[in-house]
Parts: structure tokens; sequence; C-alpha cells
């Protein structure tokens, strides 16, 4: 089917390579409260995402199940699901998730760290503080943040951070300005933190981190909704 | 999983369904509901019958004239007792959830007409969870196991779709990892995990509990003060049980945060039903992790609420490893 085939492919909303159709409404969903094009209390237009995205109902159903679960929606059996509100609660809340966990996560790195583990941990917080580009500092940070994770080596920790894809939708680093910056500052505390085995700076830096990071967010969120009054 | 509710007196709804669950010898529990009433149309009280008995069926059906209303009661994980096997951890979010919007948004015209009963029915899909999670529990699926989709539809004559969808709420809830291109694996409980487990309900439940203390009224705090109060004064486990359970749904809705019920979601029930009963050393730390947060609360001290929480679910981690370390349940991770 030709002509479907080339609206897929022009459409930033269809799946990409790796996702499945689930996931590529639950983002396209995300990227949508992002936006302020649903807002908080509104009903989900199931039809209407299904073929923005191009695809059937069955994936829309299982993003909707995964979203709730990750608390952006709430679902009324047979009325439907509804928006949560993404407001500056929220993103606070959300980030202030984060610095707790990935606290935890340095946590039990220190705990279960090797050598080569220390090594590895020490040369990419070295990458990040020499990335320069968003995409760059995305990349450091995505693999540094993971080999934490990795050493940490906690299914449920795994689990519990699966469950929380991003808020901001594309490249982080690149949608919020000071973002880079702030998280730079902070891996390169935790990483201190971490060297030094000190478990309990390693989790405030994560924490200070990420409260930053919600500043910027909820800031940028603030310009960006008044700059558009329709959202 | 089951639960009917019922208005004490009318038809007998709820007596009714606790006497026939006794005669047929289901287990089941009652909780009341009573101390909250949001709006009359809610339920008092609540009895909870396992889903995985093959009787509950019939049950149903036996009951058509009470106001029966399935409501899934959920169990707060590691502080109370758990579901009845099959339950749905974490439901006690929207359980709540669905309350306050009954009594909010619901118009009149939506009423339910007396003496007509509104079923509302778990979906195929969270009965397939609820399933699986028991096969868990119960050790026939080991760490590592593949879970055989089709097998699975077949047992429970379903189709892919409520199997898929079961998959994908396990799979968040950490239950199991799928992975597109090899399905999904169980991914098995080791006294790691506990520990790990429970210190991340911690964290998101002192997060709750720092914000409540930042922002709640004088007359939320006063209310938590009592409910815990009536926590102590419990006489038996079941009452105690079900009073923590409606202390941490409060304090969570005081909280008014979305997103830190959707984590406490993911972080799955482990331990069967019954907390209390199973780790009894499981009380007194409850009670006296609570009394230190109920203080805190009230001299507004965030970070202390925050603290007392996270101590206090990192000792019900550790009652629980000792408790279950011996049966064999739990698997040690190889050093």
């Amino acid at each position: 089917m030709p002509t479907s085939a080339a609206a897929a492919r022009s459409n930033r909303a269809a799946p990409r390579d790796g996702e499945t159709s689930a996931e590529a409404v639950a983002r396209h969903v995300r990227k949508l409260i992002f936006d302020g094009r649903l807002k908080a209390g509104q009903r989900l237009p199931q039809d209407e995402i299904a073929r923005a995205v191009g695809v059937s109902r069955i994936p829309v159903r299982e993003a909707i199940i995964s979203l709730e679960r990750e608390g952006w929606l709430r679902v009324e059996n047979h009325r439907g699901a509804f928006v949560y509100p993404l407001d500056a609660k929220a993103v606070a809340d959300r980030f202030a998730l984060y610095g707790r966990f990935y606290g935890f996560a340095a946590r039990r790195a220190v705990e279960r760290m090797t050598p080569e583990g220390g090594e590895a941990l020490a040369e990419l917080a070295a990458e990040v503080a020499r990335a320069k580009s968003a995409a760059a500092v995305e990349r450091a940070n995505a693999r540094y943040l993971g080999k934490v994770v990795s050493i940490a080596a906690s299914s449920r920790l795994s689990a519990v951070l699966r469950s929380m894809p991003p808020i901001v939708p594309g490249n982080f680093f690149a949608v919020v300005k000071p973002s880079a910056a702030i998280q730079k500052r902070g891996i390169a505390a935790m990483q201190a933190a971490i060297a030094a085995g000190d478990t309990g700076t390693a989790e405030r830096a994560s924490v200070e981190m990420q409260t930053e990071q919600a500043e910027a967010v909820i800031e940028m969120m603030t310009l960006r909704r008044q700059a558009d009054p329709d959202a | 999983m089951v639960q009917a509710q019922g208005r004490e007196g009318e038809h007998g709804g709820v007596r009714g369904a606790v006497q026939d669950a006794h005669d047929q010898g289901l287990p089941h529990r009652r909780v009341d509901l009573r101390a909250q009433p949001i709006d009359d149309r809610l339920p008092l009280a609540v009895v909870v019958i396992p889903v995985s008995h093959s009787a509950t069926e019939p049950f149903e059906r036996r009951h058509p004239d009470a106001r029966l209303k399935i409501v899934y009661i959920l169990a707060l994980e590691g502080q109370q007792a758990l579901p009845p096997s099959g339950g749905q951890p974490g439901r006690l979010g929207y359980c709540m959830r669905m309350a306050k919007t009954s009594a909010e948004d619901r118009p009149a015209a939506r009423a339910e007409r007396p003496g007509r009963p509104r079923l509302r029915r778990e979906s195929s899909a969270d009965q397939v969870a609820g399933h699986v999670r028991q096969l868990i529990m119960d050790g026939e699926l080991r760490k590592g196991d593949r879970l055989r989709q089709d097998e699975i539809a077949d047992e429970l004559g379903v189709s892919r779709i409520p199997v898929r969808e079961a998959i994908i709420a396990l799979d968040r809830e950490g239950w199991v990892s799928f992975e597109a291109n090899r399905g999904a694996f169980v991914t098995g409980l080791e006294v790691d995990d506990i520990r790990d487990h429970y210190e991340l309900r911690g964290l998101v439940f002192g997060l709750a509990a720092k914000r409540v203390a930042e922002s709640a009224t004088d007359e939320e705090l006063a209310d938590l003060a009592a409910r815990y109060a009536a926590m102590r004064k419990a006489a038996d486990v079941g009452t105690f049980s079900s009073l923590n359970e409606r202390f941490l749904g409060r304090l969570l809705r005081i909280s008014d945060s979305p997103r830190l019920r959707a984590a406490l979601l993911v972080t799955p029930s482990i331990i069967p039903e019954r907390f209390f009963d199973v780790v009894p050393a499981g009380r007194p730390i409850q009670e006296k992790g609570i009394g230190q947060l109920v203080r805190h609360l009230k001299a507004r001290r965030g970070d202390d609420a925050d603290q007392a929480m996270r101590a206090t679910l990192r000792k019900q981690g550790e009652a629980v490893v000792a408790a279950f370390g011996e049966s064999g349940l739990l698997v040690n991770r190889p050093s």
C-alpha cells in the first residue's frame, strides 16, 4: 500500500526502528501532553491517535496500560482514559523520583563496585565532561548513568527506571537549554562521591541535580505555553 | 480479584456475601471503609475473595440483588496485608481515584438505581496478569522461565490480546522482562530484590511524606493522627492491616500526586497475602514507624518525615528477608 507507506515515512509519530507500535503511541501521547495539546482531564481520543501514528487500536490499548502505570493517565472502565495534568508539581515529582532512584543506584554501585567498574565509570564521567553538542551530552550521559545502574545490579531498580520514560520529548539536552551544564556539574559531583565511596554525598548530588533540572523544565514549559495560547 | 461490596442492611449485601463465602469455604476478609464515607453511593464495606478460586463466578451470580460493586482493593505492598492471590498490586491508587471521582464528578443522572446491581468485571488482561503472578509466587514459574503466550491463552480460554496486555503490565511491574525479539521471561526473587524493593518504595513513600509535611492542611494532619491512634488500638492483625492500608492510602491522596502513585504501581507485590500475619515482626515496626512519621508531620518536619518512612520500609524489608529467608522461596545472589 504505497500511499500509507509513504505517509508513514513522513510521519514523525510513526513507529521507528526498534520501537513497537505501542511504544510509538506512548511516545506520541507523552508529546501531546507535554506540548499541552492534550489537556488535563481531557479524554484520550483513541481513534485519532491511532490514525496519527498509523496503527490499529490494539497498540493504542497497550500504550494506555503503560501510560497509566507511568502516571500520565487514569483509566475508567468503559469510559476511556483521561489525562493527568503535567503541571509544575508533576514535573517536580518526576524529577524528584529520578533524583532518588539514581541516588539509590549510586549507593548500590558503591556497595557493589569492582576495580574494572570503577575505571569504566571514571572514563564515562570524563566523556560527559568533554561532550560539547547536545547530542554528545545525551549519549555520554546515558552511558554514564547506564553504567552506574549496571554496576548497581538491581533488577528492581532497573524495572522501576524502565517504567519512567522521559517527560520531555526528543533530546532533553537540546530542548531544555540550561540542562547540559546542570547535568555535567551534577555528574561530576556524583562521580567524585562514588569514587570516594561516599554514598551520602552521591545521593545528595543526584537529588540536587534533578531538582535543578526540574526547575529548568518548569521554566521552559511555562515560557512555551505562554508563547502558544492554543496550548 | 473479586471483591463484593454492598451496603450493610440492604438485602444483607455484605453480610450475605460474607456468609456465603464462609459457607463455600472461600477464604475472605472483610474490610470496613465505614470510617470514610465519601458519598452515599460508595460502599461501606468490602468483602475480599481471591479470584483464583473457581467458585467466585457462581458466587457473583448468587448475589445479583445485593448492590454488589466490584471494586479493586489494593494493598500497598509491604505495609499491610496484600491482596489475595491474583490481586493486582497497586490498585489502591485506582480505587481511591474512583472514590474521589465518584464523589466529585458523577452526575446525578448516573446514580445507581436502588436494587439494580452494577458489576464491574476485572478485565481479561487483569485476570491473566493475576494468574501469572500467582504461578510465579507459587514457584511454578521460576526465574528465567519463558512465558508461553499461546499456552497461557489456551489455559485461560482467552485470546492472545489480553495475554499480551498482561505481559506489558507485568513487565512494567517487574515480574517479567519483555523484549520484542525474545519474548517474556520471569525475573525471579532474590534476597537483594526484596531489600531493593523496600528501599525503592521507601524512597517514594518518603517523598510523599515530605510533600504532605509541607503542604497538608492541619485538618488533614489531624485526620492522619487519628487514624494512627486507631491503628494502635487495633485488636487483631486483620483490623490493623486494613487501618494501615487506609492510612497509607490517605497519605498518598493528600500528597496528591499521580506520579508518585504510579511509581508505587510498578513496584510489584512480592509477598503473598496477609503481610502482617506472615511477618509478625511487621506490626511493631509499622506502629513505631508511623508514630514517628505522624510526629514529624505534625511538626512540619519534611526531611524527618521522609527519613522515618525510609527507615520503616527498610526495616520491613529486613523483616521479610528474615521471615522468608529460611523458606527456600528466596534465592541468594551468588557472590
